[in-house]
């Protein structure tokens, strides 16, 4: 799964694009403002859930392919 | 029945009773099914998975599910050095960040392909060959006196006839019937799209301002 996902930046407002397979990896991402050097990473409090709304997903994709 | 009267097979006959109604709609209906039972999965799966639920029956509220996020911000001190920077936690709502493409049946292809061959060929070949011999031969002697007398003939004759006769008759039929049907990634609808761009806009820092500032303006 190589969606691209984005979030506006709390700094800026420009796009920041994120992957949600690496974020709950322990990736960060950056904002797409070159001026903005933000960067956003989950918190850890908040990898179990986000891992498993992903696994789910992704079995829901896989079952109807 | 007799090859001349061997008629080639009607072509409009043989496609005449064919259910191309069938053919066509049946797999775009079951594309048109495949994509409503897909919507109504990734739906059960957005609001099971994405939102937490208050109440019941019809004044059911969905809360969505929040996620805590850090925000890393680089520090530049007044002397123009760089300072620690500097982490912000914020909530963000699980369902801006889930890649929720709507999966979907983009492509239905119905490629139906008959072919009727008929073909007839008659070959006739007919010889007659006719042969004949005839041979005769006479001899006559007559003798007086002492009657005497002698007659010898021959007679040969042969006859033959040869006869053949080829006919061919072909016919065939062939259909292919292929569906290709591919799923793909449609985007997303626009109601769920502003949904989430609300929730993602909701990230961004409120400022408040100074108590006295909105009764002086």
């Amino acid at each position: 799964m190589k969606d691209q996902q984005q979030i506006d930046c709390p700094c800026c407002g420009q796009k920041i694009y994120i992957q949600p397979q690496l974020l709950v990896r322990g990736s960060s991402f950056s904002c797409s403002n070159p001026r903005c050097d933000a960067s956003v990473a989950l918190s850890h409090s908040s990898y179990s859930v986000t891992n498993k709304a992903l696994n789910k997903l992704e079995k829901l994709r896989q079952s109807q392919l | 029945m007799p090859d001349q009267d061997r008629a080639l097979v009607s072509m409009a006959q043989q496609f005449s009773g064919l259910p191309v109604k069938s053919l066509i709609s049946a797999p775009l209906l079951a594309g048109a099914e495949a994509n409503g039972k897909m919507a109504i999965m990734q739906t059960q799966f957005l609001l099971s998975t994405c939102f937490n639920t208050d109440g019941d029956g019809d004044s059911v509220n969905y809360k969505p599910i929040m996620i805590n996020m850090t925000l890393t911000r680089s520090v530049v001190k007044h002397d123009g050095s760089a300072g620690d920077p500097v982490q912000t936690r914020f909530d963000l709502p699980l369902l801006t960040i889930m890649p929720l493409n709507s999966l979907a049946v983009d492509n239905v292809d119905v490629n139906f392909e008959m072919e009727v061959k008929s073909s007839f060929s008659n070959d006739k070949e007919t010889s007659s060959e006719s042969e004949k011999a005839a041979e005769g031969s006479f001899s006559a002697k007559v003798g007086w006196g002492c009657f005497s007398a002698e007659v010898s003939g021959s007679v040969s004759a042969s006859s033959k006839n040869s006869s053949s006769e080829k006919s061919h008759y072909e016919k065939s039929n062939s259909a292919k019937y292929t569906i290709n049907a591919h799923a793909g990634q449609l985007p997303l609808p626009e109601g769920v799209t502003t949904i989430i761009q609300a929730f993602s806009q909701c990230i961004a820092p409120i400022q408040l301002k100074e108590p006295g500032a909105a009764a002086a303006a």
